[in-house]
């Protein structure tokens, strides 16, 4: 689990990337090569770009697996406009159960970064669910047991 | 002309509040961004067509392209979301002959001239003037950020605006 190769980078609006990262590390322990970027109302998007170039430099495009939190929002955008210049890994629409097996997939040796993001997409459908009508189906079924 | 069900001022354009709140309560299947220089950044048309929100194909125009491609028989069924930074731009298609009716303002940052106009709006000058001559010509111009927020419209803004850059 020593000296990750890949680094994950959660970027959301606010703090969520920050809490996110340390529920996760509640579930699966202390993680290495991770961090979390934060837009605040009070930034411009340039000030998010400029801290995420600042990874990027430090540790490669190709190492650094982005995960941010809202389809089409500001630090998404932020993401999608790093592609002009660099090649860029980058998952969105991310929860908790995404972030979890992103972050197991990685603890593979044979782990990529194309690996990673598709652990990370592979978790997403079976995510959420209106448990209340998931219950009445169930409970539906039981009854056509009998 | 063809079938505009709004047409909005976001100088974020393609973001949350557009692809959440204002694409399902417009109904938009089509975006069309006007913009000179987005349309001349190919990576730039390439993304936001590639990222089009669910339901809605992504379309980028110059302002002289489009008031063409806006004055054309519309296709049935077709709905479309105008999409610009500045206000200047709908004036612009104003002047070109395209009847726009309304123009929503909904998010433009300070830098330049601007001056803080209505809540997140920031006008400079000329994007002041190009507001009140829309609303002359008859198209109303008004503030809201999401559906569900209330519209304040812009008259008292625009002549503290005025007063304020000595227009």
């Amino acid at each position: 689990m020593d000296n990750q190769k890949y680094r994950v980078v959660l970027v959301s609006h606010g703090e969520q990337s920050k809490g996110m990262l340390n529920t996760v590390q509640m579930l699966l322990g202390p993680q290495e090569n991770v961090a979390a970027y934060s837009l605040y109302p009070q930034q411009t998007v340039n000030d998010l770009s400029a801290m995420l170039e600042k990874e990027i430099a430090e540790y490669g495009a190709e190492n650094i697996i982005f995960m941010t939190e809202l389809m089409h929002g500001s630090p998404f955008n932020v993401v999608v406009s790093l592609t002009k210049e660099h090649d860029i890994y980058h998952v969105t629409g991310t929860n908790l159960a995404m972030l979890m097996s992103a972050l197991l997939e990685r603890d593979d040796e044979t782990a990529t970064a194309e690996s990673i993001c598709e652990a990370a997409i592979e978790a997403a459908p079976e995510s959420f669910a209106d448990v209340r009508k998931l219950l009445a189906a169930s409970d539906a079924e039981e009854e056509e047991d009998v | 002309m063809r079938n505009v069900v709004l047409a909005r001022v976001d100088d974020r354009l393609i973001h949350g509040e557009v692809v959440t709140a204002w694409t399902p309560n417009s109904r938009a299947n089509k975006i069309m961004i006007i913009d000179d220089e987005v349309a001349k950044d190919t990576f730039n048309v390439r993304v936001v067509k590639a990222l089009a929100p669910a339901g809605t194909k992504v379309i980028v125009y110059d302002v002289d392209k489009a008031a063409e491609k806006l004055m054309v028989k519309g296709v049935e069924g077709e709905r479309i979301m105008l999409l610009a930074k500045t206000p200047t731009t709908f004036y612009r298609l104003i002047q070109a002959g395209v009847p726009i009716k309304e123009v929503n303002l909904g998010g433009a940052g300070i830098r330049g001239e601007r001056q803080p106009f209505i809540n997140n709006v920031a006008l400079n000058p000329e994007e002041v003037l190009a507001c009140e001559s829309m609303q002359k010509s008859g198209c109303r111009v008004y503030y809201q950020l999401v559906p569900e927020q209330s519209v304040i419209e812009i008259d008292d803004a625009v002549q503290k605006a005025k007063a304020n850059f000595g227009l």
